[in-house]
């Protein structure tokens, strides 16, 4: 071969290495699609992800996720994901269905109630049906609990990065970030609980949702229904809580944002409590409760502001 | 029917007087469940002593809800407060150190002793301002 020749040989090699590079840097910009199940997970995976994650939320803000079935289109959605996010103990009934399409279309499955330690909810006045919403004894209400959120977030963090290692220098910032600002927030709830006198810490609320908080910041629950929001108290219930309202002087009850507050207010109108205001129990709203930390500032400075 | 009316009236009112009573006593209200707060319910109370010594000059604060705020000047390192809380169920404390110096690394040591005997001791760190909650136990 002419030096000539080698020469075009080299800028030919020289081309394609080229290409590839940027061929691969392509498939790397390429952004993880993460499906969602949880809105706090899904606030949580935007927040460590950043640009290297596309979040596709199949529960959206708003929705009563205990009733929520996913449809023929969500089942696509999922399998065409790389993760799917869910809260787990028992919150998704569906999720066992959904199982052998994650293994088929090798989707990661991170269940946040996996890594926190569970705590025993009351499951009463509904009958399981095969699809809907049921329980084990678990409450899996876990995000209601800045340290299990804590929890979670590494376990997201870890998922990103068992996926795309190539970004974890990305991942572990950003999740060292959230870590910070979520230290910061529980620093905050308690010095925001610590105002309430303790013989005040009573909720009365919808449903059987803040049974992690309670146990996190010493308040005691008097829910209208169990621990699922298709959970329906019986008469003899609501006149034995309406007993315990007037006996503990319960200064104001709480509506829940995707329920119907009717039970509640005949609750109010037969004791001496105010209506609170209006918390997120089953993951975030809109507005300021669009995120973690604006549901859990929103749900803290309501409680204090109604018990004080 | 024969008699005389007046009779008659005062034998129809005693009559219903009479029925009155199991009626009433049927359909009054029942008396309230709740049992009655004994007095010995009557909380007792103890006395916390709060120390909070900073790891420089700052002024340092101290606060339950339903207590007054005790509150340092400007520049200690060190600081006390006591307050006069249930004995049983006392309310969790807020401490507060605002440092001087807002450039640097600091600490605030807290400890929490009721009748001499040492409930918690807690560290914080932070710079410029520490604040945090010191939660107490309950019986």
């Amino acid at each position: 071969m002419s030096a000539g020749g080698e020469f075009v040989g080299v800028k030919i090699l020289f081309f394609l290495i080229a290409m590839l590079a940027c061929a691969g840097l392509e498939v790397v910009a390429q952004p993880i699609r993460v499906a969602s199940l949880s809105t706090v997970m899904a606030d949580l995976v935007r927040d460590i992800g950043a640009e290297r994650v596309e979040v596709i939320e199949i529960v959206k803000p708003g929705t009563d996720p205990h009733i929520f079935e996913p449809s023929p289109g969500d089942y696509k959605t999922i399998a065409n994901s790389r993760l799917l996010l869910a809260s787990g103990l028992g919150f998704e009934g569906y999720l066992d269905k959904l199982r052998p399409v994650l293994e088929k279309s090798g989707v990661r499955l991170v269940v946040g109630g996996d890594v926190v330690e569970p705590i025993e909810g009351a499951c009463e006045g509904h009958e399981h049906s095969e699809d809907h919403h049921h329980h084990g004894t678990a409450d899996p209400h876990w995000w209601q609990s800045v340290s299990n959120v804590q929890l979670v977030a590494r376990q997201i963090g870890n998922a990103l990065i068992a996926i795309d290692p190539a970004g974890r220098v990305t991942y572990e910032k950003n999740a060292a970030a959230l870590e910070a600002r979520l230290e910061d927030l529980g620093k905050w709830v308690r010095l925001q609980i610590v105002q309430l006198p303790k013989k005040n810490r009573v909720l009365v609320t919808s449903h059987d949702a803040l049974g992690y908080f309670a146990k996190e910041y010493g308040f005691e629950i008097l829910p209208v229904q169990g621990i699922s929001t298709s959970d329906q108290p019986s008469s003899q219930k609501v006149r034995d809580l309406i007993g315990r309202i007037r006996e503990r002087g319960v200064k104001a009850i709480f509506a829940e944002s995707i329920e119907n507050p009717k039970v509640l207010g005949q609750i109010t109108a037969e004791t001496c409590a105010k209506p609170g205001g209006v918390i997120y129990a089953d993951g975030l709203g809109s507005g300021d409760a669009g995120t973690y930390g604006g549901m859990m500032r929103h749900n803290v400075t309501t409680i204090v502001e109604a018990l004080k | 029917m024969r008699g005389s009316p007046f009779l008659r009236l005062v034998l129809v009112v005693g009559a219903l007087a009479l029925l009155a009573v199991p009626v009433w006593r049927l359909t009054r209200p029942a008396p309230s469940s709740a049992p009655a707060r004994p007095e010995s319910a009557v909380e007792k109370l103890a006395d916390y002593r709060v120390t909070m010594k900073a790891s420089a000059p700052a002024r340092l604060q101290a606060m339950a809800a339903n207590q007054p705020t005790a509150s340092s000047v400007s520049g200690v390192e060190n600081f006390e407060a006591v307050f006069s809380m249930s004995a049983a169920e006392p309310e969790d404390i807020a401490v507060f150190a605002d440092f001087k110096d807002r450039t640097r690394s600091a600490a605030l040591r807290v400890t929490v002793e009721k009748g001499g005997e040492v409930l918690v001791e807690k560290t914080f760190w932070g710079s410029g301002v520490v604040e945090d909650v010191v939660m107490l136990p309950t019986k």
